[in-house]
């Protein structure tokens, strides 16, 4: 089950049909084939004529940087281009430190539903009030670093919008085990780690099913109960090291001494917090018992900034935002000043009267959640504000998201250089990373995100990212197809036939749509359907990508001459021939 | 204030009074005393006539099950049994707009509960049949002054019919007060069921909306139903309907003949309950219950005329963004607006406290004659009654109690009660328990 | 929004930087933990009230002079100091805070209902500021409330006793600092319900709650003994620790008040059997409606006697509260046992003073009776007695003010303070309380059939128990 990268070379027979194919490990999907499939000749790069941010409010420009060896070699206005360095025209071109996520689970590898079988078949044995502890959701012996996998979804999507490091912990419930720092970008699960173990994972999140701990209430008791125990036990151990004579062999088990690097204060705790009331929660707990702590989520701390302003803890904020729901107030006047009685004794902006008129106060109430949502919206900014060094989170947003949100940051009042600070040096420094990541200098690990513009401007594009001085290309990918050629050209159903090392395959394609685009369906031998990505047609080469549900893609290149074609599927540093017939067009 | 101990006294004291006037041999009899009907003569009393009219001294004569006269000149008849009652006042008896007395026992035994029959349109079911007049809840309940209530089935759409009851009797049609009788639909809701209610805002539209179809659809059955077996009547030969007993129970509302008690909350449900009725052409038949947001469409409400039975009014209110004495402001935002506004408690075990929703009521905006109409002379409009019930008049039914005080305010106590002329003993379970263990014994000792 | 307020200032606003325009629009009090205005004061003079001190009679034209939070002077005529705020309250009365010996406000879990016994867990950990209850128990004058695990477990969870400092939003600033910890009980029904019928387990009867019970004190007992061998030596190790057994050894050792779901008369006795047994002598009883059948024994328990914090009327939802009486607390205050009225469910918390008043008509309590039934009485059950529950000098300045005699059932609460600042106000009052609301959410829907729902939903363990399995989700959004 861990293994989620079968060969395809291996295996055998009627197994290798297209979706398998698909499958199999694609390390960086488009780019696979300027990198991946041919040897890339040379690992070192020069990006030159590069406007270079090496820091935030730290700009050469034009400058070189020089990739060797996973590790940025040179910066600089005079830095010569070696002889074997690929040479990258970074005109007008941005460079920036590559980004650090301040706590994901990108790169974990989800089980796949229903393999879980356990909780099925053994429900019936579990005493709900006391479940074994993997059950409960203690598992801090746990380590992420085995349920890593190279082209997990996530942390592909991350790394295209520039994510290149992150303190990835597991998927769980109050204590799924340690984290690790990962690069976002490898080729196996054992490349990635950085860092073995930065932190162990934490979450108010009761037990699944309705055993103990069921609530919020026995999470923390729990808690508490684990950590005083493992104090215990630790002495215990420690008495027995010093004297074993004539004593009874102390209690041993990997869920207790999992806490003793925490107790030590050399493992820090890695509390995922986003409510208010749970960033509270946590720093309680946190005082009571005096581990080590670092908080991500934090939605809410414009709830909670005192208390957060008190807490020692590195602080990484999610990069999700609230939504506006479909029915919402049209206009921005603030709720507040709707009430005709201003209290004397509380905040004005709790105030907002409501009338017999049913309309007026729908809206006035609308009015309040769009205030609410303000705050939400502010929250990065008041952190800066605050003076509070944070990083960001990308654990519940969509990467595709991220973007625009950190864009609302900055029109809410968040400065550029914070959010830059927040992608790059905050979290290098919380994270105790900071002599390696973080800034575009000679000596750091070469992650580095290269732009068409500020990173801030909603017309940038991302065109590489640089991990471990490994090149994403990101440059000749276009998220839509073109069509510039006759659509009616390639509409209808197509046949074709896959030859590879296992025999040949078919099924078909179905494409549909006109000038305006095209979409469509590639239907495996077994008749499993998969939508087309980025269909292109030029009136000679059809080109589209096709996703496989494992992960990774395959891109199809087609020569189309009349009602045939001709060409191939690449992915995964493979390349297998493919052609075809129409069998159903727009005229027949 | 009266020390308790002393108060006890008083009590035993009067009750001693009471039994040697009444030639009976000792309090603890008297209390076991059933309901009598006789002459009685309620002398020296202030009377409440109705809530706008109060004769400050005067006699109220009881014969048989009516009152047979009121005024300050009136004399006691020779035959009469006189209670002097200085320094009390005597009120109509209290109504409550919609209860569950009779027809459930026990909150959590559904053994002991009758008003929830299965299905979605049981409108043929009548409350009425399963009323146990011997529920320990009505004692309890008219030791406080209420005389007569709703008693309403609920579950499904149409439920049933709910009846008006007088808190007396040895059998549900003894009980049955003028024959009321309300046809009930449960309004399809938007609101959310209670606070463990999470579904979405769109499931809720769907659902209701899937819930208005199918009430739409079942009254055009009704209708239908109705034309054809009008239609039967009228000529012969021709053939009936095919049976269907629930639409023969929502004849007498098709027929315009018996009223539909419609409940609705939330405001919205209650505009498209009117628009539903005024299409249906049941407006004029139409009474709501309640109405928790009555308030934000109360001009609606008194547009279409519909009389309105509020309540519980001592609840939170139906938003966390509203007020928090929303509920108890409700029943004067209605009257304000031109509706005639009667209280229900919704309770089985603590109509009880209809006086003290009254109370509230009261305070908030209705004011005090206002509270006492919505509990007296509105309900017996509402129904239909009001030349039978609601006020202390010659002729009228005697269902009134005499008090120490305010009815509303807990410091009074009701000192005599009388349901269609019966003089009914002021016990029931609960005052037995405090008889029995105010003074246990043995006390301690083992 | 499209078009966001920054945008349109900065626009309009021209070359002021973005970071002056934005301080200025919102300010300080959009991040503040407390919701109160920063200069709300703390220093008044209550004047020529009709003063009901609960415990030292009733003074008319009354005083009541706050410093700090605290009741610095009562009496009459006295002169306000400079800097306090001076309020007139001719014609109205003023009342010690009310106190709730049991509600369910206030907090994000009510039940662990896995286990027979948590008493490791505590309400006190998952509090929530921001429970519009809260601001509707204060505008009934409430000013403290003992928030309860829920009864589904024979031992439930630790309680906390708060103030109702509405505006704060740190958890921890609603916990009344000092007050005792107590831990939860609950006999009869509700956990035979949900062990025995619903799981199969013990107890399914009164028995088996008795012996879960005795069980879990006698493990107690073992557990305090082998730490205490400890620290004398006489062990070479410590027990292996638990939360669960910390506490009731805190019970054994009387730093824990148990406070007992209850409502049989002879469950009521069993408890009173099993503690003496293990020579625990702090025991509150809630809801007891058959207390009054036992009110001798419950005051002759222990030094000082068992307490009851009883329903004012409640009755008849279940089978073991069929055989009730509504002159329950008349009956247990007549037989000299410290009685409280609590009303439980959340939602009905603003008309305690109602529910007192009912003993008027239900045994013809004096008004100092009826009153403490509300203040001191709740008070003592919770040991909070010499902060709270009477308007004496020295006092927490924990208030409420009233147009008319709170035992009157037209009296409206017109301000509630506590620690001496006003929490309510009713001149002061706009529709829309809420601390916060959802980000993503829109006007809320109207709540429908109250009264329908919320035996099932509120009243008693087993239903807390759906309603947390239904809503485990939705505890972790807003």
């Amino acid at each position: 089950m861990m293994d989620p990268l079968p060969d395809v070379r291996r295996t055998a027979g009627a197994l290798v049909c297209l979706l398998a194919f698909l499958a199999a490990p694609v390390a960086a999907p488009v780019a696979a084939q300027s990198v991946d499939d041919l040897p890339p000749v040379t690992d070192t790069y020069a990006l030159t004529d590069a406007r270079v941010i090496q820091a935030p409010g730290q700009v050469l420009d034009p400058a070189t940087v020089l990739v060797r060896d996973g590790l940025i070699e040179a910066v600089g206005t005079d830095v010569s281009v070696p002889y074997d360095a690929r040479e990258i025209d970074a005109d007008s071109l941005v460079v920036y430190a590559g980004f650090i996520d301040g706590l994901s689970h990108a790169g974990v590898q989800r089980p796949e539903s229903g393999s879980d079988d356990e909780e099925d078949g053994n429900e019936a044995e579990v005493d709900p009030g006391d479940p074994p502890t993997d059950r409960s959701g203690i598992q801090p012996d746990r380590s992420v670093r085995s349920f890593l996998a190279p082209d997990e979804k996530t942390l592909e999507a991350l790394r295209k919008i520039g994510f290149t490091t992150g303190h990835v912990v597991p998927e769980g419930r109050m204590l799924p085990g340690s984290g690790a720092i990962v690069q976002y970008g490898g080729a196996s699960a054992g490349d990635l780690v950085l860092e073995p173990k930065p932190s162990l994972f934490a979450q108010i999140q009761p037990a699944d099913g309705y055993v103990y701990p069921a609530t919020d209430m026995a999470v923390i008791a729990t808690m508490r109960q684990l950590f005083r125990e493992a104090a215990r036990r630790q002495n215990l151990q420690e008495a027995y090291r010093e004297n074993p004579d004539g004593r009874r062999r102390p209690p041993r088990d990997p869920v207790h001494s999992a806490l003793f690097p925490v107790l030590d204060g050399s493992l820090p705790m890695a509390f995922y917090a986003d409510d208010a009331l749970s960033i509270h929660r946590v720093l309680t707990l946190q005082r009571e018992l005096g581990f080590p702590l670092l908080l991500a989520g934090l939605a809410e701390s414009h709830a909670a900034l005192e208390s957060l302003e008190t807490a020692d803890a590195p602080l990484f904020l999610t990069l999700d935002l609230p939504e506006e729901p479909a029915r919402s107030a049209e206009s921005d006047t603030i709720a507040a000043d709707t009430t005709d009685r201003p209290s004397r004794f509380y905040d004005p902006d709790l105030r907002t009267a409501s009338y017999r008129d049913v309309s007026a106060e729908a809206e006035n109430l609308e009015l309040r959640h769009a205030a609410e949502r303000k705050k939400y919206l502010r929250t990065a900014a008041l952190l800066e504000e605050a003076d509070l060094p944070f990083g960001f989170t990308t654990r519940e947003a969509d990467a595709g998201d991220i973007r625009s949100h950190l864009r609302t940051m900055i029109e809410e009042g968040l400065s550029a250089e914070a959010a830059l600070a927040a992608l790059t040096t905050r979290p290098a420094s919380l994270l105790g990373l900071d002599r390696r990541l973080g800034t575009v200098e000679d000596g750091k690990i070469a992650n580095l995100v290269v732009t068409d513009g500020s990173y801030f401007d909603e017309d940038t594009s991302v065109r590489y990212v640089f991990v471990d001085g490994r090149l994403y290309d990101y440059a000749s990918e276009s998220e839509e197809g073109e069509v510039t050629g006759e659509a009616s050209a390639v509409v209808g159903t197509w046949s074709y036939t896959l030859e590879t090392s296992q025999g040949d395959f078919s099924g078909t394609i179905e494409i549909e749509g006109d000038a305006s685009g095209l979409s469509g369906t590639f239907v495996g031998p077994q008749g499993d359907e998969q939508d087309l990505q980025s269909v292109s047609w030029d009136g000679t080469t059809l080109s589209f990508s096709v996703d496989s549900p494992q992960g990774g893609s395959a891109t199809v290149s087609v020569t189309v001459e009349g009602e045939s074609f001709d060409g191939s599927v690449s992915g995964s540093g493979q390349s297998f021939s493919i052609s075809g017939e129409r069998t159903r067009s727009p005229d027949r | 204030m009266l020390s308790a101990s002393l108060s006890r006294r008083l009590f035993l004291l009067c009750a001693l009074l009471l039994g040697l006037a009444t030639a009976l041999p000792d309090a603890a009899t008297a209390q076991k005393e059933p309901g009598r009907q006789g002459v009685f003569a309620l002398t020296n009393a202030q009377i409440v006539v109705s809530p706008t009219d109060t004769i400050s001294s005067g006699t109220v004569v009881i014969r048989d099950d009516s009152i047979a006269a009121v005024g300050s000149g009136v004399a006691a008849p020779n035959d009469a049994e006189v209670i002097d009652c200085s320094g009390q006042t005597v009120y109509a008896g209290l109504i409550d707009g919609g209860t569950r007395l009779g027809i459930e026992e026990v909150g959590s035994l559904s053994e002991t509960q009758d008003f929830n029959e299965i299905g979605e349109v049981t409108a043929h079911m009548n409350a009425l049949t399963a009323v146990n007049p011997n529920s320990v809840h009505i004692p309890v309940t008219r030791v406080h002054g209420i005389t007569t209530v709703i008693t309403e089935p609920s579950n499904g759409m149409l439920p049933g019919t709910a009846a008006l009851i007088d808190l007396h009797g040895y059998t549900p049609r003894q009980m049955h007060a003028a024959g009321v009788t309300l046809t009930k639909l449960d309004f399809p809701s938007v609101g959310r069921q209670g606070p463990s209610d999470d579904r979405s805002p769109e499931t809720i539209e769907k659902e209701s909306q899937k819930a208005l179809d199918k009430l739409n659809e079942v009254w055009d059955r009704a209708e239908r139903y109705a034309r054809i077996d009008s239609s039967v009547t009228a000529a012969e030969g021709r053939r009936q309907p095919e049976y269907i007993p629930a639409m023969e129970g929502l004849l007498p509302v098709i027929r315009g003949e018996q009223p539909l008690m419609i409940t609705a909350n939330a405001a919205s449900d209650i505009s498209v309950a009117l628009d539903w009725a005024e299409e249906r052409g049941v407006l004029d038949q139409v009474i709501l219950s309640g109405a928790m947001e009555g308030w934000r469409v109360a001009d609606e409400i008194a547009e279409a005329s519909v009389p309105v039975l509020v309540g519980s009014v001592m609840q939170p209110p139906s938003r966390e963004s509203d007020r928090y004495d929303r509920a108890y402001e409700t029943p004067s935002l209605l009257r304000d607006a031109g509706v005639t506004v009667a209280l229900r408690s919704g309770k089985t075990e603590n109509v009880r406290n209809l006086v003290f929703h009254a109370g509230f009521a009261a305070s908030h905006g209705l004011g005090k004659s206002g509270a006492l109409r919505a509990v007296t002379t509105a309900p017996a409009e509402i129904f239909g009654i009001d030349d039978l019930v609601g006020t202390v008049e010659a002729g009228k039914k005697a269902n009134l109690f005499v008090a120490d005080g305010d009815p509303f305010q807990p410091t009074t106590d009701v000192q005599h009660l009388f349901i269609e002329g019966y003089k009914l003993p002021l016990e029931n379970r609960q005052t037995k328990l405090r008889d029995e263990f105010l003074n246990r014994t043995p006390g301690l000792s083992e | 929004m499209t078009d966001s307020i920054s945008a349109r200032l900065l626009r309009a606003v021209g070359g002021v930087p973005l970071a002056v325009v934005l301080a200025t629009l919102l300010a300080a009090p959009a991040t503040a933990q407390d919701r109160l205005r920063a200069d709300a004061p703390d220093d008044w003079l209550i004047q020529d009230a009709t003063v009901l001190t609960v415990t030292n009679g009733t003074i008319e034209n009354g005083d009541i002079l706050v410093r700090d939070g605290d009741i610095a002077r009562v009496g009459t005529d006295l002169s306000a100091p400079s800097g306090a705020e001076v309020y007139d309250a001719s014609g109205e009365y003023v009342m010690p805070g009310i106190i709730e010996a049991h509600q369910h406000i206030a907090i994000s879990n009510v039940n662990e209902a896995t286990n027979q016994v948590t008493a490791e867990v505590g309400v006190g950990d998952v509090l929530n500021p921001y429970d519009i209850g809260i601001y509707r128990a204060l505008a009934g004058g409430v000013t403290t409330v003992h928030v309860m695990h829920g009864s589904a477990n024979p031992i439930g969870g630790r309680n906390e006793t708060i103030k109702l400092r509405y505006g704060v939003t740190d958890p921890q600033g609603l916990k009344m600092e000092g007050a005792p910890r107590t831990v939860k009980f609950a006999l009869g029904e509700n956990p035979t319900r949900v062990y025995g019928q619903g799981r199969d387990q013990q107890p399914r009867t009164r028995m088996g709650v008795e012996q879960v019970i005795r069980e879990a004190l006698r493990k107690a007992e073992r557990y305090a003994e082998a730490k205490e061998a400890y620290e004398n030596g006489e062990r070479d190790r410590p027990p292996e620790h638990s939360e669960r057994m910390e506490v009731l050894a805190g019970v054994l050792s009387g730093d824990v008040i148990v406070q007992c779901h209850s409502y049989r008369a002879d469950e009521i006795l069993m408890l009173m059997r099993v503690f003496e047994d293990f020579g625990i002598q702090d025991l509150v009883f809630h809801h007891v409606n058959e207390g009054f059948k036992v009110a001798p024994e419950l005051a002759a328990f222990g030094d000082d006697g068992a307490g009851a914090s009883v329903f004012s009327d409640w009755w008849a939802y279940k089978f073991e509260v069929y055989y009730s009486t509504a002159y329950n607390a008349a009956v247990l205050t007549e037989n000299g046992v410290n009685a409280s009225i609590n009303t439980d469910i959340p939602g009905e918390q603003r008309d305690m003073y109602l529910q007192a008043a009912k003993t008027k008509r239900y045994g013809d309590l004096t008004d100092d009776e009826a009153l403490a039934l509300i203040t001191i009485n709740p008070a003592r059950q919770l040991g909070i007695d010499d902060r709270v529950g009477s308007i004496e000098e020295g006092k927490d300045a924990d208030l409420a003010i009233f147009d008319d005699h709170p035992l009157s059932v037209y009296t409206k609460p017109q301000r509630t303070y506590v620690d001496g600042v006003v929490r309510f106000d009713h001149e002061e009052d706009p529709d829309d309380m809420r601390l916060r609301v959802d980000p993503e959410g829109t006007v809320d829907l109207a709540r429908d059939g109250y009264d329908r729902d919320r035996r099932k939903s509120c009243l008693k363990g087993v239903t807390f128990l759906q309603a947390t399995e239904s809503g485990l989700t939705l505890q972790h959004s807003h």
